[in-house]
């Protein structure tokens, strides 16, 4: 047996660039010579195009090493990336459990198929696991990065496989294909008696082509329903293996810090292996100590006739605040994560660089070296 | 130059995760209170952010007067689909026990696109309301909208649930809403900040919402900018300027370098706002900038609400 391939899960909220993280700790991971896939879910496709590709596909695509020209980044390891497609990942598990084509056409053609399987809450989150258990299965990599979609709050992701099994399980859909069964679960006895009736008002309510689909799509899906979930067990019992690690990409900001320091609470529930804070754009300090800092204020204070020298001083002088705001923040969550075992790090990466190229984005990878082996 | 955004009855506010679209929303809703309008905030649970910039805890799913005239509504889809309910089935007994059962959890769950529609559905009934003189009681409606991915989603949800129920009250609930979209009453602002990342999505965002034709894009919000706050020079001149001047040369250095980057920065700046400039046409692009108080986001958007009025407050 192959060794499993480490995991790195990348969570977070919106906006703090768990996308660009992903993506500069896979570069770390190649520079120090390991075969590794960057798995994402950029939209702006900006990252594919970053990484030398017009467009990333839903299957492991190498990064060409002339990328990388312009720099000397003395890459030994490889480095691949894809980009996650919730619908044809879906798509593709139909047609795995389907027991004939026929009967996976049929689902893939029903409008409440092609609804659930695009728009479902969840099922962006599920997909994204389900990918990744097919990718560690079927090739071979040392280590794979998963940039998870953006999530108000990021326990979502956990939770997925779980939530998308219940709701397709769920009594009531499958009575209404099946009145004959047990419906005591619904709590709605009268209707228990009159199953008939109960389509018959939903038919008039929202049209019998879309009750039609409904049924035909929850029957169909009956078939495959053992095998989803059998599935979905594996997929959730790979988020708690061991070589599996979760680090929670956040920024310096109190809405940010707070949620992390919510997730980190909630975690605790979960069987996984939590590994630390990414803090995201985390401005640097502009002046070296508050001697110097005091020096340039004197300074700057005598310069009443030069405006433009002025403003631009006050200018550093204000960005540098900032940098001594984010520390705050920074040792705030570190007193309110500290009472745990699990050992966290924190990363400085710099703000001010763009971030659009592999050579920067080989720059910025430096701080994430400790992260991987 | 924001006329034809402030004439709107509703404008729905989004951009990339981190920009800032909660704070621009707030500094519109302060402006237009503040230039004699009756604004109400809109953001959908569970988000909060609004809340947190106003230190405010509003009634849940009803309208919080912030200030005066300056008003705040979380929409909750649980809620605004429990209302819906209670609209379709008139018996008040009938209505609360439909909604206790699991049967209605399991559909309200899977139903398609039914909890999303009813919750812009709720800007449709807000939009609607009127005061004894009967004049808008609202006026207008600024939304926190989903985030720029999922924003072209949000808006067509509507056409969405269109195409799936052919028949009956959902569709003619669907139909309600889309035409309030549809309407040329409703507005678009993205905010963007002016890195390269951000700006390419911003542009990307104007040609998906060119397919959908309504609602309009009427404003671009550039925030966070740095460069229009220093004269952008020579760094030679500067280190003339300091030589002459300093005389400590370890501050001189510090000085010297700290100049340096933040020049770097404004440039890098400069860059991403000139090939935004270039890719936007006949749509105002409003540069907002960086205000440095992190501790108080209400003080910034109240700070970025001034900034509106010296560019937005002759329209009014």
């Amino acid at each position: 047996m192959r060794p499993q391939p480490e995991v790195i899960v990348c969570v977070g909220t919106g906006g703090v660039g768990k996308t660009t993280v992903s993506a500069a700790i896979g570069i770390a991971s190649a520079l120090k010579g390991r075969k590794t896939l960057v798995m994402t879910i950029d939209p702006a496709k900006r990252l594919a195009q970053s990484m030398g590709l017009k467009t990333l596909k839903n299957t492991p695509t190498s990064i060409p090493l002339s990328a990388f020209t312009g720099c000397d980044t003395g890459m030994t390891g490889s480095l691949d990336a894809m980009i996650l497609e919730t619908r044809t990942t879906f798509n593709n598990l139909i047609r795995k459990y389907a027991q004939s084509e026929q009967k996976a056409e049929a689902i893939l053609n029903n409008s409440y198929y092609q609804y659930v399987s695009g728009e479902l809450a969840g099922s962006e989150d599920y997909m994204a696991m389900e990918k990744l258990y097919e990718i560690k299965n079927e090739y071979d990599y040392d280590l794979i990065v998963v940039d998870t979609p953006p999530a108000r709050h990021a326990i979502n992701f956990l939770t997925a496989p779980n939530r998308l099994t219940q709701l397709i399980s769920s009594g009531v859909l499958k009575w209404l294909v099946k009145p004959s069964m047990n419906v005591s679960l619904l709590g709605l006895n009268i209707i228990n008696r009159a199953p008939q009736k109960v389509i018959k008002l939903l038919k008039s309510y929202v049209g019998l082509e879309i009750v039609e689909e409904l049924t035909n799509f929850f029957s169909e899906f009956d078939g495959l329903y053992s095998g989803f979930k059998s599935r979905a067990r594996d997929v959730q019992s790979l988020l708690s293996s061991k070589n599996v690690h979760f680090y929670m990409v956040t920024i310096p900001t109190h809405d940010a810090v707070e949620e992390a320091i919510y997730f980190y609470s909630i975690l605790k529930g979960f069987h996984i292996n939590f590994s630390g804070f990414i803090m995201n754009k985390v401005h640097d300090t502009f002046y070296s100590s508050d001697t110097v800092r005091t020096d340039v204020n004197r300074l700057k204070n005598k310069l009443e006739e030069d405006e433009a020298l002025k403003r631009v001083i006050e200018e550093t002088l204000n960005m540098d605040r900032l940098a001594l705001h984010d520390k705050k923040l920074i040792d705030y969550l570190r007193t309110k994560v500290r009472a745990n075992a699990i050992s966290y790090t924190l990363l400085y990466l710099l703000m001010d660089k763009e971030l659009t190229n592999l050579c920067t984005l080989a720059e910025f990878s430096k701080a994430l070296g400790g992260i991987v082996k | 130059m924001l006329e034809e955004l402030f004439k709107s009855r509703i404008i729905f506010v989004t951009g990339k995760g981190g920009v800032g679209k909660s704070t621009i929303t707030t500094a519109m809703g302060i402006f237009l209170k503040s230039a004699g309008r009756k604004p109400l905030i809109v953001e959908f649970a569970p988000d909060k952010s609004i809340e947190h910039i106003f230190h405010i805890k509003a009634e849940p799913y009803r309208e919080t007067e912030i200030t005066r005239n300056l008003f705040y509504f979380n929409i909750s889809a649980d809620e605004a689909l429990a209302e819906y309910i209670r609209r379709q089935l008139i018996l008040d007994i009938l209505s609360k026990f439909v909604l206790s059962t699991k049967f209605y959890r399991h559909i309200s769950n899977t139903a398609p696109g039914l909890k999303e529609l009813v919750a812009v559905g709720k800007l449709y009934d807000l939009e609607k309301k009127r005061d004894d003189n009967g004049k808008h009681l609202y006026d207008p409606i600024i939304v926190d909208a989903p985030q720029l991915g999922k924003f072209v989603s949000f808006v067509k949800t509507p056409q969405t649930v269109m195409k799936m129920f052919r028949i009956g009250p959902v569709k003619k609930e669907a139909e309600k809403v889309y035409h309030l979209i549809d309407s040329g009453k409703c507005s678009v602002a993205i905010v963007s900040t002016p890195d390269e990342m951000a700006v390419t999505e911003a542009v990307e965002a104007q040609k998906e919402l060119a397919e959908i034709q309504q609602p309009v894009i009427r404003a671009f919000f550039l925030n966070m900018t740095v460069s229009g706050r220093i004269s952008i020079m020579e760094p030679r001149y500067y280190r003339q300027r300091l030589e002459e001047l300093a005389s400590k040369q370890t501050v001189h250095e510090s000085i010297a370098h700290a100049v340096q980057r933040l020049l770097n920065y404004a440039q890098m700046e400069h860059r991403a706002i000139d090939w935004f400039n270039s890719r936007v046409k006949n749509i105002p692009v409003v540069t907002l900038p960086f205000v440095e108080t992190p501790d108080s986001d209400l003080f910034i958007a109240e700070s970025l609400s001034i900034q509106l009025t010296a560019i937005g407050g002759a329209a009014l």
